[in-house]
């Protein structure tokens, strides 16, 4: 590891060595690891045993609902949900803070201080109802969409339409778009991601998967293409990231052409970088977000080109990033892929 | 005829070693446990103070090795294990932060009373206002200020991209700067 010299306190605040512990701790993992998270002997052997283990499984993970304390709604391992007054309903994803502003008149303001909240909101045209993400702001008439606060703010629509403010701008975000705050050093006007139908010759990868059949299997066979991608959404929301991982494969699988394939491929990619340590995983479906037509394609590439490296491969890094600076002469994440496949 | 002694230690490379503990071999497993236990619980003491350390080393390792099989270049063990240390500190310091547990963690009691006054007195700047600052830039801050890593290291560590770490550390700074000026520190 590279280390500045001057820098490195390291030995300053250092825990007392102790190697007791270090084997006790040890003793801990190996039981944890002999455990294991898979014992493919205990599958249910019963559809309705599998359905059974499904409802007991959803009445423990299904949002609680919750109260405002002191203006706040935090939600720790579990989701929380609460309703406002006005009957708008307000879920706050694990992990997530949310804090209500004093009312303003009629309107009602509130802040995803952290974490990522979906909001519900019922019409009434006579009030206002805002969220305030950092330096953005959202204001709704009645709409269901969610917010995310991460390094970014992005903004998902699922039904009706929003106003987005940011620095200055402003942009109408409708149902079925995805808005994402521009970064530092990007242009102050947001763009709207729509999703358009990606186009059928893929510019990047090996394999592309078979379009959908126009006569295809019988249904019955198939999952429903909008019911599997929301339950790989809330799955990911609710921080069960196997089951959210898989479920946007399926999902890519069965559904390669769907105007939410994109989406899909490029959560599956950030689930895969950022969470499941899974970089080679994550560099196939950043590769799969990247195609021509893709409204996350200048993210998709850069992490791309990340993901390769991290996988420690080196060559397959270099040749995303060139095709980054091909697509994108003067893009965003020039600066940080400079050095990426070093 | 003076016999030939050969050593009995060998060292292997981390490569070498990830290559045997992903066909499942515990020993193996178990040296790279040893080889690497200082480093993450250090990392993880620095990131979080005495709370939950023991709790983040157990949950690094059985991340490592239960998803060991994603990891291409064995070599580069040490980096992936550290961005996952650093990921598992990241859910702890949020999880303290909502249970509010943070406000009884003295940071700065971390330090050695061995380190240099001129040393100490940085440190205790950084340990002042951790637990003020948001996770990011609190991770940032203590990678580049304490563990001294480069910046293109504290990215591959944290998962975020090079500008993204230089805008959290120079908030960090941002922060150490004014909380001095204000003469809390």
């Amino acid at each position: 590891m590279i280390r500045d010299r001057e820098l490195d306190r390291r030995r300053w605040v250092e825990p007392e060595r102790d190697d007791e512990l270090d084997k006790a701790t040890w003793e801990r993992i190996d039981a944890r690891l002999t455990k294991g998270p898979k014992r493919p002997w205990l599958i249910p052997a019963s559809v309705g045993v599998v359905l059974a283990a499904a409802a007991a499984l959803w009445l423990v993970l299904r949002p609680s609902n919750a109260e405002w304390n002191e203006g706040e709604l935090v939600a720790s391992s579990e989701a929380a949900v609460a309703l406002m007054e006005d009957g708008s309903r307000v879920e706050a994803a694990p992990h997530s803070r949310l804090v209500r502003q004093a009312n303003q008149g009629a309107d009602m303001h509130v802040q995803v201080a952290e974490g990522e909240a979906t909001f519900d909101v019922a019409r009434n045209a006579a009030r206002d109802f805002v969220v305030h993400a950092g330096e953005v702001e959202v204001v709704v008439v009645g709409t269901r969409f969610s917010v995310e606060r991460g390094d970014v703010v992005v903004v998902a629509v699922s039904r009706g339409a929003v106003e987005i403010r940011h620095e200055g701008a402003s942009v109408v975000v409708s149902s079925g778009e995805i808005w994402r705050e521009p970064e530092e050093h990007e242009e102050p006007v947001a763009e709207v991601l729509d999703r358009p139908a990606p186009e059928p010759a893929p510019e990047l990868g090996e394999e592309e998967p078979s379009a959908e059949p126009e006569v295809s299997a019988p249904r019955a066979a198939r999952p429903d293409a909008a019911d599997l991608f929301d339950a790989a959404q809330s799955a990911r929301r609710d921080g069960r990231h196997d089951e959210a991982s898989q479920k946007y494969g399926e999902f890519l699988r069965h559904f390669p052409s769907h105007n939410n394939a994109s989406l899909a491929a490029f959560e599956l990619g950030r689930l895969k970088m950022d969470v499941l340590h899974d970089p080679a995983g994550a560099a196939r479906a950043f590769e799969r977000a990247a195609r021509r037509g893709s409204p996350f394609r200048q993210d998709a590439m850069a992490r791309w080109a990340q993901a390769l490296a991290a996988s420690g491969d080196g060559d397959g890094c270099m040749r995303a990033r060139t095709r980054y600076e091909e697509a994108f002469p003067s893009g965003r994440h020039l600066a940080g892929l400079a050095h990426v496949c070093e | 005829m003076m016999a030939l002694v050969l050593p009995t230690h060998v060292e292997t490379s981390d490569a070498d070693v990830v290559s045997r503990a992903k066909e499942g071999e515990r020993a193996a497993q178990a040296l790279l446990y040893r080889r690497h236990v200082r480093m993450v619980r250090g990392l993880a003491y620095r990131l979080l103070g005495q709370r939950d350390v023991e709790d983040v080393v157990q949950d690094a390792f059985v991340t490592a090795f239960e998803r060991l099989g994603s990891l291409r270049d064995g070599q580069a063990f040490a980096r992936w294990l550290g961005s996952i240390v650093v990921f598992t500190a990241r859910k702890a310091i949020r999880q303290q932060r909502r249970s509010r547990a943070h406000s009884d963690v003295h940071l700065p009691s971390l330090i050695s009373e061995d380190a240099p006054a001129e040393v100490r007195a940085e440190l205790e700047a950084v340990y002042g206002i951790l637990t003020e600052l948001p996770d990011d830039v609190r991770i940032a801050l203590v990678l580049r200020r304490v563990d001294g890593l480069s910046i293109k290291e504290i990215s591959a560590f944290m998962g975020r991209s090079v500008a993204t770490v230089k805008r959290r550390i120079s908030d960090g700074d941002f922060h150490l700067k004014a909380a001095m000026k204000r003469g809390q520190l």
